[in-house]
């Protein structure tokens, strides 16, 4: 039993830092704009897919795969702050973002289908296939990549909104978006960075869990939405709290899965709406006072 | 007097014009066309790819013989994208707008299960060369004229094939796990009900995957902790591919099984030669089981030399036997290609041709393990019992499981 449980709890940590990685990207630009990029998973698909292109068919090493797909990623970011979210959020209220990034995300897979084609491809893992011990339980040094890649990302983008100055003007612009222009601050600059910064996330992601997925043009949605999920369960404010959601959603989906497997893909949902019926800002997020 | 001139000559040219094109219309009688409707994108698109080639191959050793009465027969073909909503559009209007006489098709059963309903309302013959799913044939088998053939493998005589295996070699412990898509469902079931009827127990499982799944532990850790023997799997390649990587990361060996979607080339492409190794399918053909396999083998590969050459053997070549049947049942009925536009006439056609197909009893050129005389009134599968048997992956290739 012992056994199974530490499995699990190694297998989930790896599927789940994902997740918390990808949700980061939410965070960034929710804070700054309100809005979020749906074709997360999309994004990351690319990434998965550009990486194939440059380690497999160009033969580059995996670090210049990982950072062209970070590149590429970050332009496509600037692209659809331009495209999708900058011509949508004139009206404070509007929500024609959540269309706008989906037609985004559509546009994206089928230009996908028609680059790479429809098929998963091999991306073999730069470390090799050789199953590491941890105690009984088994990993692929890929999956454990994966899941220091991913949280020190995580803690990096901390450090960044808390430490540099630019990561500070983006604070400042999530704080207090007028405030911050009178001090200075270019806002528009700000949020085209915010969405630079959560696409490039996502894009390595993608270069992260291709080894482990395939890589193929419909590898992107399921885990844009489990992340969307996790983001929801941590609290959407709060970036610690997705961290924990992320990893907490993976390794309570694998914990199912050994009590029953029926359970293992409609949990994470199910908590999902338990958590908005009780604490609708997340487990982690600032509860809200109204004032009547 | 010019213009009654120019008027005669007008009137010349017209009736020129016109007795040209009637004769252009009497030479060139409409082609006789057979419709071929598969996944050449989406997910079986494996499958539909290596259909098409064993279709082609079909109508151009027929065209080359002479064709149908000295023209050849045209194809119309169409791409499912793995959509049943596709598939029964794609029917309709082979049926409806290019006036096809049969259709080949398609591979994916979910696909299949939505068009059955088509083609035996609208008395087309449906020649279904890839797809498992027993329901395909069986829906109408109680009618009067059941209008949908098949060569290929169903289900349940697939899943017959793991249960001798498992008798021969007196294994006691069976896991069984399958994919969330109907196709995995209806294999549970299958499965469950001829293990009862075998009285062989399920130790561990039926437990769940769904087929975009990455880590299957702790499903697998089940079937460790049952100490199992042997596993089923209904599993396509890619989620097959993850079944063994999980296998590894909790050190479990036991030998496994799945369908034959375990042979498609894309499970030897994501998973390579080492993880492959062992891993069981079932299968009615290899490409040196005759000489007429080995035969086409060649042929196949030299043709296609350029796009990969047989790299999925068993679905080009149940698609090129099951072409060809429908070519011969053509023969057999011989219409005139001149009233083919006619809607009573293509009516009585598609009826004769569905006959024919039932009743074609010297096909002894198959290339695939198929009887002479492959259908019946009361049979509607060409591969049965005697056709199969579980092969093994060994270093990248595909041999008998002894």
């Amino acid at each position: 039993m012992f056994v199974k449980i530490w499995q699990a709890l190694v297998s989930g940590l790896s599927v789940g830092s994902i997740y918390a990685l990808i949700a980061q990207g939410y965070y960034v630009t929710y804070i700054t704009t309100g809005a979020l990029n749906f074709g997360q998973g999309e994004f990351l698909m690319i990434g998965a897919l550009f990486g194939v292109t440059c380690y497999i068919t160009l033969g580059l090493p995996y670090a210049i795969a990982v950072v062209a797909a970070v590149v590429l990623l970050s332009a496509m970011g600037a692209g659809l702050e331009r495209i999708a979210i900058r011509t949508t959020l004139r009206h404070a209220l509007s929500l024609s973002w959540v269309l706008s990034t989906v037609a985004v995300s559509i546009i994206v897979r089928n230009a996908a289908v028609q680059i790479w084609g429809p098929e998963q491809v091999k991306f073999p893992s730069p470390f090799g296939d050789k199953v590491l011990r941890i105690g009984e339980a088994g990993i692929f040094p890929q999956e454990l990549f994966i899941i220091f890649g991913s949280i020190g990302t995580v803690l990096l983008v901390q450090f960044f909104l808390k430490r540099a100055v630019l990561g500070k003007a983006l604070t400042a612009v999530a704080y207090n978006r007028r405030a911050a222009a009178v001090m200075g601050i270019d806002v528009q600059r700000m949020v085209v960075l915010a969405f630079v910064l959560s696409s490039a996330l996502a894009g390595l992601g993608g270069v992260l869990i291709a080894p482990i997925t395939f890589a193929w043009a419909y590898m992107g949605t399921v885990p844009g939405i489990k992340a969307f999920a996790a983001a929801i369960i941590g609290g959407l404010e709060n970036p610690i709290g997705i961290l924990i959601g992320g990893l907490a959603v993976g390794v309570l989906e694998q914990f199912f899965g050994i009590i029953n497997s029926n359970l293992k893909e409609g949990i994470t949902f199910l908590f999902v709406l338990l958590i908005l019926a009780v604490r609708p800002t997340g487990l982690m997020g600032r509860k809200e006072i109204e004032k009547v | 007097m010019r213009a009654k001139a120019w008027l005669r000559t007008a009137a010349v040219g017209a009736f020129a014009w016109f007795a040209l094109a009637a004769a252009g219309a009497a030479l060139a009688a409409e082609p006789v066309k057979i419709g071929f409707s598969v996944s050449l994108t989406g997910g079986t698109d494996d499958y539909g790819k290596a259909a098409m080639m064993g279709f082609k191959l079909a109508l151009k050793e027929y065209n080359a013989k002479g064709g149908y009465k000295g023209q050849p027969v045209e194809a119309v073909i169409y791409d499912d994208e793995t959509k049943p909503a596709k598939g029964v559009e794609n029917v309709t209007r082979l049926i409806t707008r290019d006036n096809v006489i049969a259709i080949v098709g398609p591979v994916n059963s979910g696909v299949a299960l939505a068009i059955i309903d088509i083609a035996q309302k609208q008395q087309i013959t449906l020649m279904d060369t890839i797809a498992t799913a027993e329901d395909i044939i069986k829906r109408y088998a109680k009618e009067p004229k059941n209008y949908i053939f098949r060569v290929s493998l169903n289900d349940g005589i697939q899943t017959s094939f793991m249960i001798d295996y498992i008798q021969k070699k007196g294994l006691k412990k069976i896991g069984l796990m399958h994919d969330s898509t109907g196709w995995g469902q209806s294999g549970r079931d299958t499965a469950l009900r001829l293990m009862k009827e075998a009285n062989i127990p399920v130790s561990a499982g039926p437990e769940v995957f769904d087929q975009n799944d990455t880590d299957m532990t702790p499903q697998l850790t089940k079937m460790k902790e049952a100490n199992v023997d042997f596993i089923i799997a209904y599993s396509l390649a890619p989620a097959g591919v993850q079944i063994a990587k999980s296998m590894q990361k909790i050190g479990i060996t036991v030998p496994w099984t799945g369908t034959w979607g375990l042979l498609a080339p894309n499970f030897l492409r994501l998973g390579g030669k080492d993880l492959t190794n062992g891993v069981m399918a079932v299968t009615s053909y290899t490409v040196d089981h005759s000489e007429n396999a080995k035969k086409f083998h060649a042929w196949v590969d030299k043709e296609y030399a350029g796009d990969g050459g047989d790299f999925w053997p068993v679905a080009t070549a149940q698609t090129y036997d099951g072409t060809r049947l429908v070519l011969r049942a053509l023969d057999k009925v011989a219409p005139d290609p001149a009233r083919l536009d006619d809607r009573a006439y293509m009516k009585e056609v598609r009826q004769k041709m569905r006959d024919a197909v039932e009743n074609i009893d010297d096909f002894t050129t198959a290339v695939t393990k198929m009887k002479p005389r492959p259908f019946a009134p009361d049979n509607h599968e060409s591969l049965g019992r005697d056709s199969g048997f579980l092969a093994i992956w060994r270093d990248g290739k595909v041999v008998r499981a002894q």
